[in-house]
């Protein structure tokens, strides 16, 4: 398991994940086929904020179980807590740096037919 | 672009406001504040690979200015721009959705790069992507 760091575009919002990359995710949700997002899911354990919470926003709906956040900035999706696993985070992998998917598997989820 | 203040009210349509044509797609932020709609849906849509472009996960589908309209209540979009400033990235400021950009410059202002990951999946569908090599060469890769 190794660390990466990652970021939103302006540096407001940093944070570090510990992952082996088992797989990478896309999923057909409504708020994620918006954000085309390619996702690694850490344990909130496995993820680190180390710059101020207040520069992040949260969007909820629906359950209001999953929290969506955004960099108040640059507007970025770094991560999301997840709805079926709320102890777990969905990672934006493009934020992260010296990352690279090729080789990695990627597993369609399937978000909409959720209730 | 006619940017429409206060709520948006998809039963306005372009014919009743403006004369044109009604708009045969639509894309709105997650929320529904914004609306943003186009006479015909993309055929194609450009994804970058800069720093911005890939972290935003936006799929850009270039319009004529004159030919979108923008729904927003006042207060619902914020803008991001960077190094020389020359675009101003939007989004809404509930749901954090990218929905386009705009030069800010005089010369681009006849262009809008709407966000076409907001238009319906049966729209994405038929799309052609092409990779845009934003992170280095600024050509077009496929």
């Amino acid at each position: 398991v190794s660390t990466y760091r990652g970021s939103c575009h302006c540096g407001a919002v940093r944070f570090e994940i510990d992952t082996d990359f088992p797989e990478l995710t896309t999923c057909d949700c409504s708020i994620c086929r918006r954000k085309n997002a390619l996702m690694v899911k850490v344990h909130e354990s496995a993820l680190r904020l180390l710059s101020d919470p207040d520069a992040l926003a949260t969007y909820q709906f629906h359950t209001r179980t999953a929290r969506h956040f955004f960099c108040r900035t640059c507007g970025i999706y770094p991560f999301h807590r997840k709805r079926v696993t709320p102890d777990f985070f969905g990672v934006n992998v493009f934020c992260l740096e010296g990352f690279d998917p090729s080789g990695i598997p990627v597993r369609a989820t399937a978000g909409a037919p959720m209730p | 672009v006619s940017r429409r203040r206060g709520v948006a009210d998809p039963t306005h349509s372009s014919a009743a406001a403006g004369g044109e044509t009604p708009a045969s797609a639509s894309a709105t932020c997650h929320c529904g504040a914004v609306r943003i709609s186009v006479r015909r849906a993309p055929s194609t849509v450009t994804s970058c690979n800069c720093s911005l472009c890939r972290r935003y996960g936006a799929l850009w589908a270039y319009y004529a200015a004159k030919s979108v309209r923008i729904e927003a209540p006042r207060g619902a979009l914020s803008s991001y721009s960077w190094r020389h400033r020359v675009r101003a990235y939007y989004r809404c400021r509930t749901c954090g959705c990218i929905t386009h950009y705009q030069y800010r410059k005089a010369w681009g202002r006849n262009t809008v790069a709407v966000n076409a990951c907001n238009f319906g999946p049966e729209v994405l569908a038929q799309v052609r992507v092409r990779h845009l090599d934003g992170a280095a060469t600024w050509k077009y890769l496929d």
